[in-house]
C-alpha cells in the first residue's frame, strides 16, 4: 500500500505540473493578445491579382442546410472567373444531392462530386477531390457554415505569401443566444479564436488550421500523402503535417464566418469525443517526429508538443483526481499539491474547454461583449462534461491503437433553417 | 481621423501595459500582508465557530492543540455516525444504482447527470473502501485538522493566484486591490460556515461522505464565487473601456 500511495503522490505532482504548465501557456497567450503587439492578416492587402480558388463543401444528408451555404457562397464578392464550388455529396439518402444537382445546373461554376462508394466523412471526401480541383488554393466550408460576401478574398490573400501552407479564419457560432450550451460554446469559441489563435500567430507558434473557414495550397496537401480517409481529426494531421515540413498557417481573425454550434448535449457531446479521438490518433502519429522537427523553432517545438497533447489533458486530469481520491481513502492527501492541482484546474480547464477563464474573459473584452462576461462563472457547469467527453475520445483513439481499428466518420447533427424561413 | 472610427473587434486591442499590470504587485503585498497577520485569528474563529456550532447540534466535540506554523489551528474530534457493515453495502449499492440510472436516463442534461454520477461514485466507494478495510484513513481528528490546515493555506496562496489573473487585465490599482482582497475576504466566511456544515454533516451521516465532501465541495468550489467576482469587475472595466473610445487601439 506505502508503495501505491507513493507513486499516487508522485502522480499528483506530475498532473499538477501539466496543469500549471498550461495554465501558465495560456495565461501568456492571453497578455500577449491583450497588450503585445499585434500581428495582422494579408487581408489589407491590395491586389487586383487574385489567384484562381476551389471552394469544398463537403456534405452528407444536409438538405436542412444546403441552400444557405451555397446561396452565401454564389453570393461572395471573388470574381467568378476565378473560383469554382465543389459540393462534395458524400453519400447523402435525403435530398442533398437533388438540391446540388440544381444548383449545378443554375450556376456552371458549380461543379458537384457525388461519392456513392468507398470510404465517407470529410477527410474521404476531401482526399477524392483533391485531383479533382481546379485551382491549387482550396478553401473548405462545412455544410453548416455561412461565409460572408468577403470572406473568400480575406482567406485567399494569406496565399500570396509564399511560406503559407494553410489559412484559417474565425469562427463564430451564429445560435449563440440559442440555449445555454449554444452560449457556453460561443464565449469557449471567442476565446480559441480571438485570443489563442491570434496569439499564437502573433508569436510565431503553430496556429491551427481548423478544417473548415480555412484553407490549404492542393499542391503541398498532395505532396504530403493528401488526407488519411480513416482520420477523424484531418485539420490537425494537416496542421502538424505542414509545421513538420517548414510551412506557416496563417490566421486571419477579420475573417469571420458563422457555423450552426451543437444545440444539443448529446450532439456535443459526440463531437467532442470525436474531435479528441482524432487528435489523440494524431498524438500517436506525430509526437515524435514534432519533438524532432528540425524545420521548427524549439518554441514552436514546444507549441507543436502541447497542442499535439491538449486532448488528453482532461484524462490526465481525471486521473490525477482519482490519485487523490485514493490518498484520501488512505489518509495521505498532501495538502500543498492537492491546493495546487485545485488552483491549477481552475486557472486552465473548470471554466472553458481548453481556454481558461481569464482567456475567455479577455476574448469577451476584446469583442465589445460586455454582458457576456457575467456568465464566466457558469462555465464551470461544462467542466465535467467537457473532460468527460473529452476523456472518452482519448479512451477510443488508445483502443483504436491497442486494436488496430479503424475509425468511422460520424457526422455533427445539423438542425438548419428551411429555405425562406431564415 | 483614424481614431475616429471604432475598429472592427478582431482589429482591437486593449492598452494593458506591463507599467499597469506591475501595480498588482504592491497590491497583493499589502493583501497577503494583512492575510499574515490575519489568518491566525481567521483560523481561531473558524475552529470556535465549529465548536460552537457541533455544541448547539448536540454533536460532542473535544478541541486539542495543533500548531502550524505560527498558526494555533485547535482542530477537533467530533462524534460521527457510526456506519455498520449492512448500512455501508446498502450506501454502495445505493449509489450504484444512482450511477447506472443516471448513465441510462437521457432527460436530465447531461452536466447534471456527470455532477450526479461523480458524487455517488466518490460516496459508494468510500463506503466499498470502509467496508474492506474497516476505516478511511482520517477520522474525525484527522478530518477536522485537515479541513483547517486546507484553509489556512488556500488564504495565504489565493491572492497569488488571484493577481495573475488581476495582472492581465485593465483595473485601477484600487479594483486590483479590492478585487485580491474581496477573493480572500469572502473565502473566510464560506470556509468557516464550511467547515461547521461539513462537521455537521459527517456528524449525522459517517465518514462515507467525507471524501466527497472534502474534493468536491472543499477548495474546488471556492472557484465559482472567485470566477463570479472576476466577472464583476471585469464588468466595470469593460464599462469603463466603452465609455472611452479612444481606450481602444488599432492592432
Amino acid at each position: 500500500m506505502d508503495v501505491v500511495i507513493a507513486i499516487a503522490r508522485v502522480y499528483v505532482w506530475i498532473v499538477v505540473g501539466v496543469m500549471a504548465i498550461y495554465a501558465l501557456r495560456h495565461w501568456g497567450f492571453t497578455w500577449n493578445r491583450l497588450a503585445m503587439r499585434q500581428r495582422p492578416y494579408y487581408q489589407d492587402l491590395i491586389d487586383e491579382d487574385l489567384p484562381g480558388v476551389t471552394i469544398v463543401v463537403p456534405m452528407h444528408d444536409e438538405q436542412t442546410v444546403v441552400h444557405a451555404v451555397l446561396d452565401a457562397l454564389i453570393a461572395c464578392d471573388y470574381p467568378r472567373d476565378r473560383f469554382e464550388i465543389i459540393p462534395i455529396d458524400d453519400h447523402s439518402s435525403d435530398d442533398t444531392t437533388t438540391i446540388v444537382g440544381a444548383y449545378s445546373a443554375a450556376y456552371p461554376f458549380i461543379k458537384p462530386v457525388y461519392a456513392v462508394g468507398g470510404d465517407r466523412g470529410k477527410p474521404a471526401a476531401l482526399d477524392r477531390v483533391l485531383p479533382l480541383a481546379a485551382h491549387d488554393i482550396i478553401l473548405v466550408f462545412d455544410a453548416d457554415y455561412r461565409p460572408g460576401k468577403g470572406l473568400i478574398r480575406e482567406l485567399v490573400m494569406g496565399f500570396v505569401d509564399p511560406e503559407v501552407g494553410a489559412v484559417m479564419g474565425r469562427v463564430v457560432p451564429r445560435n449563440a443566444n440559442e440555449n445555454f450550451l449554444t452560449r457556453m460554446q460561443a464565449m469557449e469559441r471567442s476565446g480559441g479564436y480571438q485570443v489563442d489563435q491570434q496569439a499564437r500567430y502573433n508569436m510565431n507558434l503553430i496556429p491551427q488550421y481548423g478544417g473548415t473557414v480555412g484553407g490549404f495550397r492542393r499542391n503541398v496537401a498532395m505532396e504530403l500523402g493528401g488526407f488519411d480517409p480513416h482520420a477523424l481529426a484531418e485539420d490537425t494531421d494537416l496542421t502538424i503535417r505542414l509545421a513538420l515540413a517548414g510551412w506557416r498557417v496563417g490566421y486571419a481573425n477579420r475573417a469571420e464566418c458563422y457555423e450552426e454550434a451543437p444545440a444539443q448535449w448529446a450532439v456535443r457531446f459526440r463531437q467532442l469525443r470525436r474531435w479528441s479521438r482524432g487528435h489523440n490518433r494524431a498524438l500517436g502519429t506525430y509526437l515524435f517526429a514534432m519533438m524532432r522537427a528540425e524545420a521548427l523553432t524549439w518554441q514552436q517545438r514546444v507549441d507543436g508538443v502541447l497542442l499535439l497533447f491538449v486532448y488528453l489533458v482532461p484524462a490526465v486530469l481525471f486521473t490525477g483526481f482519482a490519485a487523490n481520491a485514493l490518498l484520501f481513502f488512505a489518509g495521505a492527501i498532501p495538502v500543498v499539491p492537492l491546493l495546487f492541482f485545485s488552483f491549477f484546474v481552475v486557472s486552465y480547464s473548470a471554466f472553458g474547454n481548453f481556454g481558461p477563464a481569464f482567456e475567455i474573459a479577455a476574448a469577451e473584452l476584446l469583442d465589445g461583449a460586455r454582458e457576456r462576461l457575467l456568465l464566466l462563472p457558469y462555465l464551470f457547469a461544462l467542466f465535467l462534461f467537457n473532460g468527460w467527453a473529452v476523456s472518452a475520445g482519448a479512451m477510443d483513439a488508445f483502443g483504436d491503437f491497442l486494436k488496430g481499428r479503424r475509425a468511422k466518420w460520424d457526422r455533427t447533427q445539423k438542425i438548419g433553417t428551411p429555405r425562406g424561413v431564415a | 481621423m483614424r481614431s475616429a472610427i471604432a475598429p472592427h473587434r478582431s482589429y482591437r486591442t486593449i492598452s494593458v501595459k506591463a507599467s499597469g499590470a506591475f501595480l498588482t504587485i504592491p497590491a497583493l503585498v499589502i493583501v497577503e500582508i494583512i492575510a499574515v497577520f490575519s489568518v491566525p485569528v481567521m483560523a481561531r474563529a473558524m475552529a470556535q465557530f465549529a465548536i460552537y456550532s457541533a455544541h448547539v447540534e448536540g454533536v460532542v466535540a473535544r478541541p486539542f492543540d495543533d500548531r502550524f506554523g505560527w498558526i494555533d489551528l485547535r482542530p477537533m474530534t467530533f462524534e460521527m455516525h457510526h456506519d455498520d457493515w449492512i448500512s455501508l453495502l446498502v450506501t454502495a449499492l445505493v449509489c450504484a444504482v444512482i450511477v447506472a440510472v443516471f448513465s441510462f436516463w437521457q432527460e436530465p442534461p447531461m452536466p447534471l447527470r456527470f455532477y450526479i454520477n461523480l458524487n455517488a461514485m466518490l460516496v459508494g466507494s468510500a463506503a466499498l473502501y470502509i467496508f474492506f478495510a474497516g476505516h478511511l484513513g482520517y477520522d474525525s481528528a484527522a478530518f477536522s485538522q485537515l479541513m483547517l490546515r486546507t484553509a489556512v493555506l488556500t488564504w495565504l496562496t489565493l491572492p497569488i493566484v488571484i493577481a495573475l489573473f488581476a495582472a492581465l487585465f485593465p483595473f485601477s490599482w484600487w479594483e486590483r486591490l479590492l478585487f485580491i482582497g474581496i477573493t480572500v475576504a469572502y473565502d473566510t466566511p464560506l470556509s468557516i460556515v464550511r467547515y461547521a456544515a461539513f462537521v455537521s454533516i459527517l456528524a449525522r451521516t459517517g465518514p462515507a461522505l467525507m471524501p466527497d465532501l472534502y474534493l468536491l465541495f472543499g477548495p474546488l468550489l471556492d472557484a465559482v464565487p472567485i470566477i463570479t467576482i472576476f466577472s464583476v469587475f471585469l464588468v466595470q472595466a469593460a464599462r469603463r473601456i466603452d465609455r472611452n473610445a479612444g481606450v481602444w487601439e488599432w492592432m
